[in-house]
């Protein structure tokens, strides 16, 4: 399942996949997996993505 | 229906993983160590240490295989050329033409020892021996390496971009297209 809020966290801090992976420290094609949800990341993963967009687990992560 | 799926626990999973990991160093390096007893007690040659070689050839070129398949020999390539100095394929070159240099040197001096009946006569032999080597080996092997890194390289690419297909576009481009609300 796509996580477009995760995508559109990114697009809202002005970031690149790149520039998102940079400051998370995986690779660029590591983002484009979890957006696409062709990648389940780890928790440490996750909460270093919060982190840096500002927002909550639940608002990135959590599927209705 | 008739199978019940097995539990799998992630921590487990993962120190599993860890251990597996363990094993394989321990096999490489008693690999190299048995290479190294069998030099030194049944002198050089490339017949006595097969299995090993085996052993360390196969597990790298499986590593290498893998990963390209899997995709993330790309990713690998990205982490480690952000990180150091030299690109991993002037690295694989480096490494190639230090093997060649070590092969080299067995050969100059097996054939000094083996060979020679004087001392200016060994000398001679190794430095002959040695370079000659050093042009084959070198060459050949670093040739090899770079090959197998591009083929691997190739493939990976090929695979993680087919794997990030279904994006709806880039990363650069998308980032402002997204925000000027024309994606």
């Amino acid at each position: 399942m796509k996580n477009i809020r995760l995508k559109m966290a990114r697009i809202e801090h002005d970031l690149s996949q790149g520039e998102l992976a940079e400051k998370v420290g995986v690779t660029r094609q590591t983002i484009g997996l979890i957006e696409l949800g062709k990648y389940n990341p780890t928790l440490n993963l996750c909460i270093a993505i919060c982190k840096t967009l500002n927002k909550t687990l639940d608002e990135l992560f959590w599927e209705e | 229906m008739f199978w019940k799926s097995k539990k799998v626990d992630e921590r487990v999973k993962n120190q599993q993983n860890k251990i597996y990991k363990e094993i394989f160093f321990f096999v490489m390096l008693i690999c190299l160590i048995s290479i190294l007893i069998k030099f030194i007690t049944e002198g050089v040659s490339s017949q006595n240490v097969l299995t090993e070689r085996l052993i360390l050839i196969f597990s790298a070129v499986y590593y290498c295989g893998r990963a390209a398949y899997l995709g993330i020999f790309t990713d690998e390539v990205e982490i480690h050329d952000s990180a150091s100095k030299f690109k991993l394929s002037t690295k694989f070159i480096i490494f190639g033409v230090a093997i060649g240099m070590v092969i080299a040197i067995i050969m100059g001096v097996n054939s000094a020892f083996n060979y020679a009946e004087s001392t200016p006569q060994a000398i001679y032999f190794f430095f002959m021996v040695f370079f000659v080597s050093l042009f084959m080996y070198s060459s050949f092997i670093a040739g090899i390496l770079i090959l197998f890194y591009g083929l691997a390289k190739k493939k990976s690419d090929r695979v993680i971009q087919r794997m990030l297909e279904d994006e709806d576009s880039g990363d650069q481009y998308e980032k402002h297209t997204f925000k000027n609300g024309s994606n």
